[in-house]
């Protein structure tokens, strides 16, 4: 399997899908319910996006399936449940020190008072 | 589930069968699963809002990669060179053709009727290509449909442009640019499933 660097920022698609996979494992529909409650409803996904960047993500190696079932009786088999993997740990984590290297900076500016970008004079 | 959320999940199913195969090996039951989950859940209508905005792209997006990774796992790379020199030669001729017969039958027929006949010529002149091509090369009858469509169509409207009809408005030519396009990608597909079917071609797995 190859495992992508990337050098660039995550679209925002994949980096809920990382997130809402970070503390557990969970199947598509949970993912897209999880991704879509974290962004506040900004992220909404349906079924093609979701496994479109879900196979994405299998072939980079961010994500891997997991074939134990939290609850196998009462649960559907067509289901795939996914998991995150230590690359996708690691790029999670790039990310989310991207994010908070822009917002100290953001902090140092006094970008982030409240009453938006200071005008130009 | 009710009689409108199976229907629902029929038509679904039906729309899955435009992904390539190879994704839908994979994805199909998951996706049918996700979509069956999302209507248990959601309002029907919010649920194919929320599909037909993602669809376009998402098919696209799944061909193109379905196109790279054929190109990725193709051994014999002149039989692929062959197939794209010929699509090229046989959409330039299509692109004559087309231009030169528009501008015969435009004055005789119509604008509109000029179109609809050009439109049948287009589908058979594509149809015939792709048999001949997806012969040898089976992924070129995709690209091959694809792109004779396109330049055909390109040819089509550029020779209606002009004649004072709604081609002319810049929301005529955006109806005709997505309608074809969207034609194209959709029978280019359903030529691709068909032909492959009906002449048992193997796929690029296994060339």
């Amino acid at each position: 399997m190859r495992q992508k660097q990337y050098s660039q920022t995550l679209t925002p698609s994949v980096f809920y899908i990382l997130l809402a996979l970070c503390d557990k494992e969970r199947h598509g529909y949970e993912v897209m319910k999880q991704a879509e409650h974290d962004s506040d409803g900004k992220i909404e996904m349906g079924p093609g996006t979701l496994y479109g960047n879900i196979k994405r993500m299998l072939t980079d190696g961010l994500i891997e399936e997991a074939y134990e079932r939290p609850d196998p009786l009462c649960d559907d088999e067509r289901r795939k449940y996914y998991r995150l993997t230590e690359h996708g740990r690691k790029q999670l984590s790039m990310e989310l020190e991207r994010y908070n290297n822009a917002i100290k900076l953001a902090k140092r500016k006094n970008l982030l008072s409240g009453m938006g970008l200071p005008q130009k004079l | 589930m009710n009689k409108i959320n199976n229907r629902s999940i029929g038509v679904y199913r039906l729309l899955l069968n435009f992904y390539p195969k190879s994704y839908l090996k994979e994805y199909r039951s998951p996706m049918g699963q996700t979509f069956r989950d999302m209507l248990k859940d959601n309002n029907i209508l919010k649920v194919w809002l929320r599909v037909a905005r993602e669809l376009p792209s998402s098919l696209v997006n799944e061909h193109m990669d379905s196109i790279n990774e054929g190109k990725m796992r193709v051994k014999d790379k002149k039989r692929l060179i062959i197939a794209i020199s010929i699509s090229f030669f046989c959409g330039i001729i299509g692109f004559c053709l087309a231009f030169y017969i528009g501008n015969w039958l435009m004055p005789v027929l119509g604008d509109e009727m000029a179109m609809l006949l050009m439109f049948v010529c287009v589908s058979i002149y594509n149809f015939i290509i792709c048999l001949a091509i997806g012969r040898f090369y089976s992924k070129s009858v995709w690209f091959t449909g694809f792109l004779i469509n396109i330049i055909v169509w390109a040819a089509l409207f550029g020779n209606l442009k002009g004649s004072g009809g709604f081609v002319d408005l810049w929301y005529g030519w955006l109806a005709l640019i997505v309608i074809a396009f969207t034609g194209s990608f959709i029978g280019s597909i359903i030529l691709r499933n068909k032909i492959s079917k009906v002449l048992n071609i193997k796929n690029d797995e296994n060339i």
